[in-house]
C-alpha cells in the first residue's frame, strides 16, 4: 500500500540513514562458531515469533533458555492475523524488530514472503545441521519455499485429521471416509473452519485428495458445524456433543486425554485415504531479513535445527523430521513406505487458495462474480 | 468570562453597545486569547486528528485492492463483496433480531433497577450499585463459558438438575440458541452498563419533580415512567445508543454460542475477515463503513432529541429526598440480591473454579483440582513485566481520559462555540468502528507520518489508543451528566465573584464527581481488559496483562488465562472501591 508514497523525500533520507546503521548480513561469517556466539552473548537478546499453542511457549523460550541462558527470548505467540499486518506495516515504516519466525508455511510463504520478510537460511546453518542423514527425505525435502533458501519445514507430522468418539460412533458405522457424508452422522460432525487458511484449509486438503471436490462439498452440507477454536473442537468430540472432529489437532487432545478423558477418541485408519499429508503445523522457521540481532538469530535457528530442540518439540506432541528423535507419539511420525505430500509448500499454495472458495461456496453460497477473479 | 461557555441568550446581540463588523472583529480576537478557547482550538484539533484521520484511512482502506504486499490500486471489490457475499444480509438480520431481543428485555429492567438504587430506601442500595461495578468488569468469556457449564444441553448443571425430577425427559435449556445468546448478553453486560449510566442520572433528578407527581395523584409507577423517563430522555437515548452499538461489536458470545446452531451476526463476519488469513482487511473495513453509516444517522438523532428541550434536572434549588419503599422493602432488597448474584457472584465463582481446575467443566476425572495455574502464571517472568505495563497504562489512560474527555463534555454541553457540534459527533465515533480496525487506524498514522514514528512501541501510543477507544463512553457518561446541570448554578458562583476556574472547581466538579469517577475507573479497567485496540500497537516489550491473558487462551491455557481474569477482577474493584468511597463523600447523596 502505498501510503508511504507520501512521505516525502526527507523522510525517505531518514529511512535510508535509518537502515544503514542496521547490521548487516552481507558482513556475516559462519566461520568462527565460537565468535558467533561470543557476539550473540553481547547482543543478549533474540526476538521471536512462534507459534501460539499450549507447550510451544516451552519449547521455543523455555527449552532454549536452558541450553543458551545468556540470551534472553523476546517471544510473541500472538496470531499469525494480527501479527503479519503489524510487521508489514513496520518494515514499510523502517522499523525492523524481529529476528526470527516460526510459523507454518502459509502466511509466511503467501504473505511474508512476497513482502521480503526472509533472508536465506542455509549461509547461517552449520555443517552438521544440514547433514541429509539427519532428516527424513534428505535435508533439502524440508524447504517449502519454490527457491528452496527461504523457509524451513523441521515439523513433519502425518496428518490424519478425522478423529472420532468411538465411545459414541460405533466402528461397524464408520468404514470409510466416503461414510463421512452419510446423513446418519448429520449434525455430528464438527471441523475447524475449512473457509480460513490454516488448519481447516489444511485438513480440507488432505480430505480433498481422497474423497475428490464433489465428496468434499457433499460433506460441507451435512450439516457440519464449524469453528475457528480448536481447544472448542476438541472439547466438543471429548464431550460427545459431535463425536467426530475434523482439523483436531494433537495437542489440543492431549490436554484432555492427559487428564484421563476422551481416551477412547482416535483417528480413523490410516487406510482411509489415498495419500495422507504430511504437515508442518507451527514447524517451520525464517531468518528474518535485516535482523537486528542476527548473532543469536544464528544461534537459536541452528539450537532449532538440532536434536535436542527436535526432541522438546516432539513432546508438544507433533512429529519432525529429524531421524535421531524417537517420538513418544509413533502415530504422529510419517511411516516407513507410506504415501504422504507435502501439502503446505509453495508449490500448493494455487490448491489450497481453491479449496477455501469450494468451501465458502458450498457453506455460505457462490461468491460474488467480481471476487472469484482475485 | 462565563458567558463564553453559555449558550447565547436569545436577543444578546441587540442589546450590545457595539455592532458591525468592528464588534465582530474585537469579540473574535478577544475570543482567540481567551484561555479557554485555546484550550477548545487544542481539544478539537488533537480529537479531530487522532480520531478522523484513523478513521478516514480505514474508509479509505475499504476501497483497496489486492494483498497488502502489492502496491495500491482502488476498486470497489470489497465493498461489492460485503454487499453480495450471501452470509453478510443475513447476518445484518440476525444482529437486528437480537439487538431488540436483548434490549425489549434488558432496557425496561435496567430502568427499574437504576430507580430503585437512586430514588428508594432500599436498605444497602449503595452495595448493590457497586455490585453492578463489579459485574462490568467481568471478562465476558468466563461468564459464556460459566454459563454453558450451567445450559449446556446435554452435561449443564441446571439440566441435570431439572432432569433429576420425576416428570421431566429431557433437559428444558439449551445455550445453543438464539434465547440461549440472548440470556448469556443480559447475564454478561447488557443490563449492567445500563444500570451504571442511568443510576448516576436518577441520582440527579430533583425529588420536588416526584412529591408534585405524587400530589396530583400519581402512582410511583406512573412518576416514574411519565415524569422521570421524560426528564433524563436524552441520557435515555445515550445509554440506548451506547449499548445498541456495543452490541455490534460484542463477538464473544455469538462466536462461542452461535456455530452449533449457524448463528452468526455482523461482528462475527468482521472477526472472521480479520481472523483468516492472510487478513482482508480491506472487506472488514467495508462493512465497518457500512456499520458506520447505519450509526452515523442515530448518533444526530440523539443529539437532536437532547437539543429540542431544556432537560436540567440539577438546580439550587434541588433536593433529593428518597421515595419510601415501605412493606415493599424486603422482597425488592430479595429481587436486587438475587439479580446481583447472578450477575457477580456466579461468573467470580466460574472464574475462581476455572483457575484451580485441571479441565474446566469436568469434575469427573480423577484429581480435578490444582493450583498449577497460579504457580505457572506467577513464576511466568513476562507477568511481571506485565503488572507493570498494565498499572502504568491504565493509570495513565486514566489521568488522561478524565481531563481530556470531561473537557470534550464540558465544551459540547456548556460551550457555545460553533465547532462543539463536530466536537461531539467525532467523540463517537471511536465507539462505532471495531476496536481491532481503529487500531489499524492508528498503527497507519503512528508508522506513516515520520513525526510519530518514536512514540511506536512506546506507552504513549498504548494510552492514546485506550483513551480513544474509551473517548465515547466516558464523554457521553460525562455528558448526560452535565446536561441535567442548571446554568443558574454557575451564574450563582459567578454573581459571587468567583472566577470560571473556582466555579469549574467548587460547583461544577462536585457534582460531576461520581461521573468523573466512573470515567476514572472505568478508563482504568479497559485498559487492563482491553485487546482489541491494543493488540496492533503493543510490542513485546509493552505486553500488558490482557495480552498475556490472549497469549494464554490461544495457547489453550485457560487456567491461566482465568488466574490472570482474576487478578484484573481484584485489582479493578480495589480501584473501583476506593472511587466510590471518594465518590460517595463528595458527590451528590441521595
Amino acid at each position: 500500500m502505498k501510503l508511504g508514497s507520501s512521505i516525502g523525500l526527507r523522510a525517505a533520507l531518514i529511512v535510508v540513514a535509518w537502515t544503514m546503521l542496521l547490521p548487516s548480513t552481507a558482513a556475516f561469517a559462519l566461520d568462527d562458531w565460537a565468535t558467533v556466539l561470543a557476539n550473540a552473548k553481547k547482543e543478549g537478546v533474540v526476538v521471536v515469533h512462534g507459534a501460539p499453542g499450549k507447550g510451544y511457549n516451552h519449547v521455543l523460550v523455555g527449552a532454549f533458555n536452558k541450553a543458551y541462558p545468556d540470551i534472553k527470548v523476546q517471544f510473541s505467540g500472538a496470531n499469525s492475523s494480527v501479527e503479519i499486518p503489524k510487521v508489514l506495516r513496520e518494515r514499510q515504516a523502517g522499523i525492523f524488530n524481529w529476528d526470527v519466525w516460526v510459523s507454518g508455511p502459509t502466511g509466511a510463504l503467501g504473505t511474508l514472503k512476497q513482502a521480503g520478510f526472509f533472508q536465506p537460511l542455509r549461509p547461517i546453518l552449520r555443517p552438521e545441521v544440514t547433514v541429509d542423514d539427519k532428516w527424513i527425505g534428505g535435508f533439502a525435502a524440508g524447504w517449502m519455499d519454490n527457491g528452496h533458501s527461504l523457509f524451513y519445514a523441521f515439523d513433519g507430522t502425518a496428518q490424519n485429521p478425522v478423529k472420532v468418539n468411538w465411545d459414541v460412533v460405533p466402528r461397524a458405522s464408520f468404514t470409510s471416509l466416503a461414510d463421512l457424508t452419510k446423513p446418519e452422522f448429520a449434525g455430528k460432525i464438527v471441523m475447524h473452519d475449512p473457509r480460513v487458511s490454516g488448519t481447516g484449509n489444511g485438513s480440507s486438503q488432505t480430505l480433498f485428495h481422497t474423497l475428490g471436490e464433489a465428496g468434499l462439498v457433499k460433506l460441507y452440507k451435512n450439516q457440519v458445524v464449524y469453528t475457528m477454536n480448536g481447544h472448542q473442537v476438541a472439547e466438543w468430540v471429548v464431550r460427545g456433543r459431535y463425536p467426530i472432529g475434523i482439523g483436531l489437532e494433537p495437542n489440543d487432545l492431549n490436554d484432555f486425554q492427559s487428564q484421563g478423558v476422551g481416551t477412547n477418541i482416535s483417528p480413523v485408519p490410516d487406510s482411509f485415504f489415498k495419500i495422507q499429508q504430511i504437515s508442518v503445523g507451527f514447524g517451520g522457521v525464517g531468518l528474518v531479513d535485516r535482523a537486528p540481532h542476527i548473532n543469536a538469530a544464528t544461534v537459536y535457528i541452528n539450537w532449532l535445527l538440532s536434536e535436542d530442540a527436535q526432541k522438546a518439540w516432539v513432546k508438544l506432541p507433533r512429529g519432525t523430521r529429524h531421524t535421531g528423535v524417537v517420538s513418544e507419539f509413533p502415530d504422529l511420525m510419517p511411516k516407513a513406505g507410506g504415501n504422504y505430500f507435502f501439502g503446505q509448500a509453495e508449490n500448493y499454495t494455487a490448491e489450497r487458495k481453491r479449496l477455501v472458495k469450494v468451501a465458502k461456496e458450498a457453506i455460505d453460497g457462490p461468491m460474488p462474480s467480481s471476487r472469484k477473479s482475485r | 468570562m462565563l458567558d463564553r461557555f453559555a449558550a447565547p441568550a436569545v436577543g444578546e446581540s441587540a442589546s450590545h453597545p457595539l455592532s458591525g463588523f468592528a464588534h465582530r472583529f474585537l469579540r473574535r480576537v478577544s475570543r482567540l486569547i481567551e484561555v479557554q478557547t485555546l484550550l477548545f482550538a487544542v481539544v478539537l484539533i488533537t480529537v479531530l486528528f487522532f480520531v478522523l484521520v484513523p478513521v478516514v484511512l480505514l474508509i479509505f482502506y475499504g476501497f483497496s485492492v489486492g494483498s497488502p504486499t502489492e502496491p495500491l490500486r482502488l476498486g470497489l471489490d470489497a465493498w461489492r463483496h460485503a454487499i453480495e457475499s450471501p452470509t453478510i444480509l443475513n447476518s445484518v438480520f440476525n444482529t437486528l433480531k437480537l439487538l431488540v431481543a436483548i434490549h425489549v428485555v434488558s432496557f425496561p429492567v435496567a430502568i427499574v433497577i437504576a430507580w430503585v438504587l437512586a430514588r428508594t430506601d432500599l436498605p444497602g442500595r449503595h452495595g448493590f450499585e457497586f455490585m453492578f461495578w463489579i459485574s462490568f468488569f467481568m471478562p465476558t468469556l468466563a461468564i459464556v463459558l460459566g454459563w454453558i457449564m450451567c445450559l449446556d444441553p446435554e452435561y449443564g448443571v441446571f439440566n441435570k438438575l431439572a432432569m433429576a425430577l420425576p416428570f421431566i425427559k429431557s433437559g428444558p435449556f439449551n445455550i445453543y440458541s438464539f434465547s440461549g445468546i440472548v440470556w448469556a448478553h443480559l447475564a454478561s453486560h447488557a443490563i449492567t452498563v445500563k444500570v451504571m449510566l442511568l443510576t448516576p442520572t436518577f441520582r440527579n433528578i430533583d425529588s420536588a419533580l416526584e412529591e408534585a407527581s405524587e400530589i396530583c395523584g400519581a402512582s410511583r409507577f406512573t412518576t416514574l415512567v411519565r415524569i422521570l423517563v421524560p426528564a433524563t430522555l436524552p441520557a435515555l437515548m445515550v445509554i440506548l445508543l451506547l449499548a445498541m452499538i456495543r452490541a455490534m461489536q460484542s463477538f464473544e458470545i455469538e462466536l462461542v454460542l452461535g456455530p452449533p446452531f449457524g448463528f452468526y451476526v455482523y461482528s462475527t463476519q468482521v472477526y472472521s475477515l480479520i481472523g483468516q488469513e492472510p487478513p482482508d482487511f480491506a472487506a472488514a473495513s467495508a462493512l465497518a463503513t457500512m456499520g458506520l453509516l447505519v450509526i452515523a444517522p442515530l448518533i444526530v438523532l440523539q443529539r437532536w432529541v437532547g437539543g429540542r428541550r431544556q432537560y436540567t434536572t440539577v438546580s439550587g434549588k434541588m433536593k433529593t429526598q428518597p421515595a419510601r419503599l415501605g412493606r415493599w422493602r424486603v422482597p425488592v432488597f430479595l429481587v436486587m440480591l438475587a439479580v446481583v448474584l447472578t450477575l457477580t457472584a456466579l461468573p467470580l465463582g466460574f472464574l475462581g473454579l476455572a483457575s484451580i481446575m485441571k479441565l474446566f467443566g469436568f469434575f469427573d476425572i480423577a484429581q480435578p483440582w490444582t493450583l498449577e495455574h497460579w504457580h505457572v502464571v506467577i513464576a511466568d517472568e513476562a507477568f511481571r513485566q506485565s503488572i507493570v505495563n498494565t498499572l502504568t497504562l491504565s493509570g495513565g489512560s486514566s489521568i488522561v481520559s478524565v481531563v481530556l474527555l470531561s473537557l470534550i463534555a464540558y465544551f459540547s454541553v456548556r460551550s457555545a462555540y460553533k465547532g462543539r457540534a463536530l466536537l461531539d459527533f467525532v467523540s463517537w465515533l471511536p465507539f462505532a468502528v471495531p476496536g481491532i480496525l481503529f487500531g489499524l487506524g492508528l498503527l497507519y498514522v503512528f508508522l506513516e507520518i515520520p513525526f510519530f514514528r518514536p512514540l511506536y512501541g512506546t506507552m504513549w501510543l498504548m494510552i492514546l489508543a485506550v483513551v480513544i477507544s474509551h473517548m465515547t463512553f466516558g464523554t457521553q457518561i460525562l455528558k448526560t451528566n452535565m446536561l441535567q446541570l442548571s446554568q443558574d448554578l454557575e451564574e450563582a458562583s459567578t454573581v459571587s465573584g468567583a472566577s470560571w476556574l473556582r466555579t469549574f472547581r467548587r460547583i461544577v466538579l462536585p457534582i460531576i464527581v461520581p461521573a468523573v469517577l466512573l470515567v476514572g475507573t472505568t478508563s482504568f479497567i479497559t485498559a487492563a481488559r482491553d485487546v482489541a485496540s491494543i493488540a496492533l500497537v503493543a510490542t513485546a516489550g509493552t505486553k500488558t496483562l490482557s495480552l498475556l491473558q490472549l497469549d494464554y487462551m490461544v495457547q489453550g491455557r485457560y487456567g491461566a488465562a482465568a488466574v490472570i481474569s482474576f487478578i484484573v477482577i481484584l485489582m479493578s474493584t480495589g480501584l473501583a472501591l476506593l472511587a466510590r468511597l471518594f465518590g460517595l463523600r463528595i458527590g451528590i447523596r441521595s
